[in-house]
């Protein structure tokens, strides 16, 4: 999606352009944070000067406000910072360049827990209609809270694709101390207080997603899952 | 918005590339004309002008433009540093511009500028230090000139340093680690793979075969006489031309295609 991949079989279009030909009208218009940031030895401030005048949206004034929620210094030379805040760094620096199209990938990797909140808040203040932000994480408990659409892959396959009221609507996710009869079960795990499980919503029950659950479930089980999202 | 060149684009990109990465490009270009000064330097103090010139350009030039091209594209040792690169809004024509004109053009520049300086500077002060009493002054005094740098000789560093300037360019792009050293030893490889299948094919052809260069002449030893077989001089010329002209042009242009097309 972000142009550095070119797909083996069909094809990519994003807005409507081609992400493999690497436009600068396209490149402009996402930013893609890799898990390993990427930083030269350059300060906060020349980074900026040298960086951003490639994104025509790019905002200096919120650039130094996300820097300072997320308590980076901006007289510090890049490579000097630790890879939590290299991280915050760039995630600030991606945000303040206001792309459309936000890629992030294990965002939360290496962001001691008082930054994960920032980050999540963060994430919260600048979405927007207009804007997509597509994470692709492992620790899907950072993020649990901010998702309106979930993306399963595995191996390369497409397990899931639906948006979070869809899954709860159709997924219960509860702790109960015998499974209920009957349940088309997609998960269970056995926790102090009984079993939290993961079953088909045949009765309209309102329950918090819990995505660590969903995802156990549907790696176990993709055919069940299919069964269950595919009726209506 | 134009997405294959914009001059204001190009500009911040060209600023980028070089006050990104200072010590690395400059560094090398400083490196280069160090070193040139250093060999030429050391020649000049044993009077040997001529051998100044001719070690000191070729290894400050030629050496000193492939280690820089080798560098231009180094971004591709990380993932990271390498999809930052690849998702920078600039054009992949304006990025393959950009590091041609700093390996290419930037660096001939440089160190054409400081080594007329430096041969001049040096002359000069010889000439000042001569002993205009002396009797061999004369021959003394013509011992220590200007390098023309349209030399047939310093052509040659240019024709050199376009092919092997152009290889290290194409070779960032294809190995991503150890770039400098990968690319060498191909080079050396389809060097020996040449020379061994034209040695091949020429003791097809002919019996006692001595030496063998592939497209232009083969050495033929029988008993004690030894002769040589030339292709015709148009034909030597159009050989000479595609290696001078025509591989440097396909080097460069390939590492184009290969940006475009390059994945991480």
């Amino acid at each position: 999606m972000a142009g550095t991949l070119f797909p083996v079989e069909g094809s990519i279009t994003i807005n409507g352009m081609q992400p493999q030909k690497r436009k600068p009208s396209f490149l402009s218009s996402i930013y893609y944070i890799p898990e390993d940031v990427y930083v030269p030895h350059l300060t906060v401030r020349k980074y900026k000067n040298l960086f951003a005048p490639f994104y025509p949206k790019f905002n200096a004034d919120s650039f130094y406000q996300y820097l300072h929620e997320f308590e980076v210094n901006v007289d510090s030379k890049l490579n000097r910072l630790s890879f939590g805040q290299q991280k915050k760094f760039v995630i600030a620096f991606a945000l303040a360049c206001n792309t459309p199209v936000l890629l992030m990938d294990e965002p939360t990797n290496g962001l001691d827990i008082p930054s994960k909140s920032q980050f999540r808040k963060l994430i919260a203040s600048v979405m927007n209609e207009d804007r997509i932000i597509l994470i692709s994480t492992h620790q899907v408990r950072d993020l649990e809270n901010m998702i309106d659409n979930i993306i399963i892959v595995d191996n390369g396959n497409v397990l899931l694709h639906e948006p979070v009221g869809n899954i709860t609507g159709k997924l219960c996710f509860k702790t109960v101390s015998e499974v209920p009869a009957g349940a088309k079960v997609l998960y269970q795990e056995r926790s102090l207080q009984g079993s939290a499980i993961v079953i088909e919503n045949t009765t309209g029950e309102d329950s918090k997603l819990n995505l660590e659950h969903l995802f156990n479930g549907i790696i176990e089980n993709p055919s069940l899952t299919k069964k269950i999202f595919e009726t209506a | 918005m134009n997405d294959t060149f914009n001059l204001q684009r190009f500009g911040f990109l060209f600023k980028k590339t070089i006050l990104e990465r200072p010590l690395q490009l400059l560094g090398i270009m400083a490196l280069a004309l160090i070193a040139t000064l250093i060999i030429f330097s050391v020649c000049v103090y044993f009077n040997h002008f001529d051998s100044a010139h001719l070690l000191s350009f070729p290894w400050g030039y030629v050496g000193g433009g492939v280690i820089l091209s080798s560098v231009i594209f180094g971004y591709f040792n990380t993932n990271s540093s390498g999809s930052a690169y690849l998702t920078l809004p600039a054009s992949a024509f304006e990025k393959w511009l950009c590091g041609v004109l700093i390996s290419g053009v930037l660096f001939t520049c440089v160190f054409l500028v400081f080594y007329r300086l430096m041969d001049l500077s040096a002359v000069a002060i010889y000439h000042n230090n001569l002993d205009k009493s002396i009797p061999d002054y004369k021959h003394l005094y013509e011992m220590a000139h200007i390098y023309q740098l349209d030399d047939t000789k310093v052509r040659f560093n240019y024709f050199v340093f376009a092919n092997f300037a152009g290889a290290a360019l194409l070779g960032s792009l294809y190995f991503n680690k150890a770039n400098f050293i990968k690319t060498a030893m191909v080079i050396v490889v389809l060097f020996a793979f040449v020379m061994g299948v034209n040695w091949l094919i020429a003791r097809m052809f002919f019996m006692n075969v001595n030496s063998a260069f592939p497209f232009l002449s083969v050495g033929l030893q029988i008993g004690n006489d030894y002769r040589m077989i030339n292709v015709s001089p148009e034909a030597e010329e159009r050989f000479t031309a595609c290696l001078k002209y025509v591989v440097p042009v396909i080097l460069w242009l390939t590492a184009y295609i290969r940006l475009r097309e390059k994945e991480i």
